[in-house]
């Protein structure tokens, strides 16, 4: 194919896409608790017209940013997202709206880390957090036992320096 | 570290003057005061005496208490009152050596160095407000006897050439550009931008006159100067007079002395008249060479030549690794080449495909819809129009898509067997030449409509003071793969530790 990149191997977990899922839903619902409070303190207060109509747009958008981010977006970047990395560079492609490919060299990795929040350790994931010089970059779900065999592997390979840094 | 010693003496001096600079404000003000009884003057002069007393104690305790050593790894920091720190910073992480001479400094016959490394947070660098000068060549000389053999040999790898044996001898000297009388006119030519701020305010003063008769409101002497012609015409080239002395002036004083040199393994750029500049770089420590041309740079066929470093730089006021900034194009294409062994400038660059300026041309004017937004919204009467507002929508959306269009015309991009080129830019241009092995990291993106068309922007990261994030946007897809294996197969260059 002339008009497509290579793109690697390797997937996300199966059980990302709950997990991003949860995600979001709870940081909609956290969101949705603020515009509450501000609803009842602008009624507490008797606030204007306005306060009301910060409301309802604030509301719209929530709702239309939910099912987005809720409904759809976690397929998407569940099935868009791959990587791969060799003893020379680490490459990462994800998005379908916005395809993006990277290459970092592994000489050049500075840290590379797993982390793990509640909603990653209810479904055993964890997202792995490479740091460059110049950017990070994550790898947002993988199984526990790809994780850490993938952060050792990186980090085995980026020991490694050149000359001149 | 048994041998520490203290900072140079005259850093309280220097201190000092600094806090006069910083303070010039409050002194004028305390002294056109110094009569007066009110409250806000007392203010004033208890403000100044208990700064004045808190800086020259601050000074005081600091070089009390600040210490450093150096031997030949390494410089040995030592600072704090009641909380010490030391603090070690080897000499193979230093990436570039500033030196600057101010007028007090050359007053008393000394100077300052800072030592700058790649590592980002406060103490990046390492420096000596006030040292004397032959203490600033020890530490220099350490500095770069710890780099410079290494260096070497790694270069000479890369060239596969013999080296001689003998470092210790003193390397050869090149100098490759001092700046003629000729040079120097020229170059304040590109500062004259301001005289047409003199022609067109004069043109417009004319013609308000004509709508408001300022004449009449203006009183007293102004009035009758400024109802002369033939007094206007007298000022207005007065001013053009002046403001050409001053512009040549100013260039001379900032850019009259400029050398460009370089051995072996460094470059060294020293500018300044008044206030003394010198620079130098390891020749592998230049992460890539940045080529600018303004508008007016370009009509005179002048270009400034950056050298890119991952340490700092300085601000744009006292930028230092700009090598001489109205050198001729030509000559800064093969200054470059002559600095920086393998660096050289193609001009045989590709242009985007055609479907690139489509694709930019489709893209959605953002800026310009919101202006339209308000305008539409507002409905200001402009020039006494009804629909002036529409006409300025319009002509904003003309001046928008032309602009795009011009900065396709200036996009060109290069992609030899080591380097990579891009150029850039509307009404100016901007090139970026680095090699492979300098890149940290590539990236290849495509939009939607990108996918449709056969696009992708290419992006390079390099590093300098911060990040440098460099995208050339809507290469043909081949060629977007073609960057992603060149850059893949750049460990054929890297040497690895």
């Amino acid at each position: 194919m002339e008009h497509t990149m290579e793109v690697p191997a390797h997937r996300l977990a199966k059980h990302a896409v709950p997990a991003f899922r949860w995600g979001s839903a709870i940081g909609h619902v956290i969101m949705l608790a603020i515009i509450g409070i501000f609803f009842a303190v602008s009624i507490y207060f008797s606030w204007g017209q306005w306060s009301r109509w910060i409301v309802w747009i604030a509301v719209a958008l929530m709702l239309i940013s939910g099912i987005w981010s809720i409904g759809f977006r976690p397929f998407y970047v569940h099935k868009h997202f791959r990587y791969g990395f060799s003893d020379e560079f680490l490459q990462i492609k994800s998005g379908a709206f916005y395809e993006t490919h990277e290459l970092i060299p592994m000489t050049k990795i500075q840290a590379v880390s797993t982390n793990q929040g509640p909603i990653l350790r209810k479904f055993g994931l964890y997202s792995l957090t490479i740091e460059t010089m110049g950017s990070s970059h994550e790898i947002p779900a993988l199984p526990k036992e790809v994780a850490v065999d993938v952060r050792n592997q990186i980090a085995l390979y980026a020991k490694i320096r050149e000359v001149d840094e | 570290m048994n041998d520490m010693q203290r900072y140079h003496p005259l850093s309280l001096v220097f201190d000092l003057a600094d806090f006069i600079k910083n303070f010039a404000f409050l002194l004028v003000i305390v002294a056109l005061n110094i009569g007066s009884d009110s409250w806000f003057s007392k203010l004033g002069r208890i403000v100044l005496v208990l700064s004045v007393l808190l800086t020259l104690a601050g000074s005081v305790l600091k070089w009390f208490t600040r210490k450093y050593a150096v031997d030949e790894l390494a410089f040995h920091l030592q600072n704090g009152l009641f909380e010490k720190t030391e603090r070690t910073v080897y000499f193979d992480k230093i990436q570039n050596v500033q030196r600057h001479t101010s007028f007090l400094h050359k007053l008393f016959g000394v100077t300052s160095i800072t030592f700058e490394t790649g590592t980002s947070g406060m103490n990046s660098n390492v420096k000596f407000d006030v040292l004397k000068r032959s203490e600033a060549d020890r530490l220099e000389a350490l500095v770069k006897e710890f780099v410079a053999p290494d260096s070497n040999k790694i270069e000479s790898e890369i060239e596969s050439e013999a080296v001689p044996a003998q470092h210790s001898e003193a390397p050869k000297r090149i100098v490759h550009f001092t700046p003629t009388r000729k040079d120097t006119i020229k170059a304040s030519f590109t500062s004259f931008s301001f005289l047409l701020i003199i022609v067109i305010g004069a043109s417009l003063f004319s013609k308000i006159n004509r709508f408001f008769d300022v004449e009449e409101r203006v009183e007293g002497w102004l009035a009758s100067l400024l109802t002369s012609g033939w007094v206007i015409a007298g000022i207005i080239i007065l001013l053009i007079v002046v403001a050409i002395g001053i512009g040549i002036i100013v260039t001379f004083v900032r850019y009259g002395k400029y050398e460009i040199a370089s051995d072996e393994s460094r470059i060294y750029i020293a500018k300044g008249v008044l206030d003394e500049t010198a620079f130098s770089i390891l020749k592998s420590r230049v992460q890539a060479v940045e080529i600018t041309q303004s508008f007016m740079k370009r009509i005179l066929g002048l270009a400034e030549v950056k050298l890119i470093s991952a340490g700092d730089l300085g601000d744009d006021e006292d930028e230092v690794s700009t090598l001489y900034p109205f050198l001729p194009v030509k000559r800064a294409y093969s200054i470059i080449s002559e600095l920086l062994p393998g660096y050289e400038v193609s001009l045989t660059t590709k242009k985007l495909p055609k479907k690139a300026l489509w694709a930019r041309l489709i893209k959605p004017y953002w800026f310009w819809l919101i202006v339209t937004a308000l305008l539409t919204y507002f409905r200001p009467e402009i020039f006494r129009l009804h629909y002036g507002w529409l006409l300025v929508s319009l002509v904003f959306l003309l001046l928008l898509v032309v602009g795009r269009i011009l900065n396709y015309f200036n996009t060109n991009y290069a992609l030899t067997d080591q380097f990579i080129q891009l150029s850039e830019g509307t009404f100016g241009k901007t090139t970026l030449l680095t090699s492979r092995h300098k890149v940290i990291e590539v990236s290849v993106k495509r939009t939607k409509i990108q996918q449709w068309m056969g696009l992708a922007t290419i992006g390079i990261i390099n590093r300098a003071k911060p990040v440098r994030h460099d995208l050339l946007a809507d290469v043909p897809i081949v060629e977007a793969k073609r960057f992603y294996e060149w850059y893949a197969n750049r460990m054929k260059e890297v040497q690895l530790k």
